[in-house]
């Protein structure tokens, strides 16, 4: 070696690297979409303040006084009236199905206990697989008690209505609780795609991939090959998040293991499809990683795995529930801390096994019509 | 005359504007060594997997070991043996589980593959670095490896793209022995080079530039007269541009 360094030399290799980005018209586009896309979801789509929490309620009264604490719910700000049911037990059974987050009970009896100096009672069910949700249930809830109070008696000690919460499905707010689940499709996604979309590339780089065609297996062969495998560490990975997330964690499966299982096999068609995908469009495994990462972050913050939905804008709420991920998150959420069941969840397993059997079917369309 | 291995009829591939292989036609008899020279870029390779039926052509037609090679590619898989430019195989296997792989791929059943596999690895040499990742091969070896490959299924047509280019000569004589050998007992060998003394071995020799066959003929019909192989065709190569 000559001198360790070298001016002309370092702008020379400097020169030659900016040629090498400015050639590759994929990379280049991703240097600018990646960081305009970040700050217009960190900035723009995020909203830690929960607010209009979807809420349901059973009016058993029927009262004039019921009638006049709903017209003060729909006025807050922290509660959002999406509708009524007929009963407590079909207003927890609308929170399973994630109808809504919050749901209100008001007792028959309730207009005579207010004007009767009696302790009034509104029962309000939170879902608390998310804690900040839930959270902001509770302050919505005491600020409205206040303002009952302020308005009815301002002088009296105790207030004439209360709204006693009551929490369902994780009671202590646990976090680990509303997050792994979550995991579970992150991990599974993240591992078929990439594992996916670099080994197919690599094989087209190398050159193996034209010298299987050349031999009697068929491009049909060549992909399931290819895919039945990842599919299969997918469901591996599946299997050991699930088991330490039950072992190390405490966190119970409330619902139906079986269906949980069987709709992440549709998921995981869904990373495998979008792995074949990618690695059609990648012409190196840069290119191929860059690309998914490209895709894997709006699944990672807008499909409702750390922030509310329903807290987005619409255009971001549009990302969201064109995620294949949201459907996914809701299936595990609902299955894992809620137990909903299949009649609970068909919209979203419907999505998710279109998603799956069309993402691959895409992808399996594109990768024959040219292989090599 | 013998029969037919390979027949190109006005065999075309445009790209756009671009015409990488322009209305080649030619034939190569059963059991005969074709060599198919010319400089890097001419199109050799382009038509290697128009034959192969890894490509299909814009224009024209071709038939080897009598089958459409776009049409039956199922079949003609079956039958021909294709060895790619460059080192296609999987470099973090070792040479067994690499021919133990194209002998299933080529739907040979588990004993059959075996045997295969011992016969191929026997004949190239690779036997005795069975148990070595390929990775790890010289490069002669990484081309008597792909060669073995390639002949794992016992094809009658054999297309070899460049296979013996950046091999020492050692490699390179025992190759091309292998090659001859192989041709006398009645397997066809299209193989691309750009080497003229490699070219001089294989009974006919079909020369392309720029797309275009400009002579398809012996040694001899290419020298045209003039004293060596390379000065009768700077000769044809002169005349074609005039």
């Amino acid at each position: 070696m000559s001198g360790a360094f070298d001016a002309g030399g370092l702008g020379a290799v400097i020169y030659k690297e900016v040629r090498h980005i400015a050639r590759e018209p994929t990379t280049l586009a991703l240097i600018i979409a990646m960081p305009l896309l970040q700050l217009l979801i960190y900035g723009y789509a995020i909203n830690l303040h929960v607010q209009h929490v979807r809420s349901l309620y059973v009016d058993e009264d029927r009262s004039r006084v019921s009638t006049a604490l709903l017209r003060a719910l729909r006025r807050s700000q922290a509660f959002d009236i999406v509708g009524s049911v007929s009963s407590p037990a079909a207003l927890q059974r609308a929170l399973v199905a994630d109808r809504a987050r919050v749901g209100f009970v008001i007792p028959k009896g309730f207009a005579s206990d207010v004007t009767g100096s009696t302790h009034a009672t509104v029962t309000m069910l939170v879902d608390g697989s998310d804690a900040n949700v839930a959270q902001a249930a509770y302050a919505g809830a005491a600020a409205l008690t206040r303002a009952i109070a302020a308005r009815l008696d301002p002088l009296s000690e105790s207030p004439p209505v209360e709204i006693r919460p009551r929490t369902l499905f994780n009671p202590s707010l646990r976090t680990p609780n509303f997050l792994i689940p979550g995991l579970i499709g992150l991990v599974m996604q993240n591992i078929t795609i990439v594992l996916t979309a670099l080994s197919i590339v690599n094989e087209r780089q190398r050159g193996t991939l034209e010298q299987m065609r050349a031999m009697p297996i068929g491009a049909g062969a060549i992909v399931l090959g290819k895919l039945i495998p990842y599919g299969l560490i997918g469901f591996f990975d599946l299997l050991l998040v699930l088991f330490a997330m039950r072992a190390v964690f405490g966190v119970p499966v409330a619902g139906s293991t079986t269906l949980l299982l069987l709709l992440s096999i549709a998921f995981l068609m869904t990373g495998l499809g979008f792995g074949l995908l990618v690695s059609t469009v990648a012409r190196s495994q840069l290119q191929a990683i860059l690309i998914t990462v490209f895709f894997l972050m709006p699944s990672f913050l807008l499909s409702g795995m750390f922030f509310e939905i329903d807290q987005m804008p619409a255009p971001a709420r549009i990302i969201s529930y064109a995620l294949p991920m949201t459907y996914f998150l809701e299936i595990l959420r609902g299955i894992i801390i809620r137990g909903a069941g299949l009649s609970d969840l068909w919209v979203p397993a419907v999505v998710t096994v279109a998603f799956g059997v069309g993402t691959l079917a895409l992808a399996s369309l594109r990768f024959a019509a040219k292989p090599t | 005359m013998r029969p037919l291995a390979i027949e190109s009829e006005a065999l075309t591939k445009r790209y756009g504007p671009n015409v990488a292989v322009d209305g080649i036609s030619f034939t190569v008899e059963r059991g005969s060594l074709f060599g198919f020279l010319g400089p890097n870029g001419s199109g050799k390779s382009t038509t290697v997997k128009m034959l192969c039926g890894l490509l299909a052509p814009s224009a024209g037609k071709a038939r080897v070991d009598g089958l459409d090679p776009m049409g039956s590619a199922k079949q003609l898989h079956r039958r021909i043996g294709y060895m790619a430019q460059g080192f296609a195989l999987y470099p973090d296997l070792s040479c067994a589980e690499n021919l133990e792989f194209c002998a299933r791929a080529q739907g040979l059943k588990l004993q059959d593959a075996r045997e295969s596999k011992e016969r191929v690895a026997e004949l190239t040499g690779v036997a005795r670095y069975d148990r070595i990742r390929a990775g790890r091969l010289s490069g002669g070896w990484q081309h008597r490896l792909a060669l073995a490959a390639a002949l794992i299924h016992d094809p009658e047509v054999l297309f070899l793209d460049e296979p013996t280019s950046g091999v020492d000569p050692v490699a390179r004589r025992e190759l091309w022995d292998l090659f001859a050998a192989m041709a006398h007992k009645g397997k066809t060998f299209f193989i691309t080079t750009h080497d003229l003394d490699e070219a001089q071995r294989c009974s006919r020799i079909g020369y392309v530039l720029d797309g275009s066959l400009l002579a398809c003929g012996s040694v001899d019909e290419l020298r045209g007269g003039e004293r060596t192989l390379e000065d009768g065709l700077v000769a044809l190569v002169r005349r074609s541009r005039r």
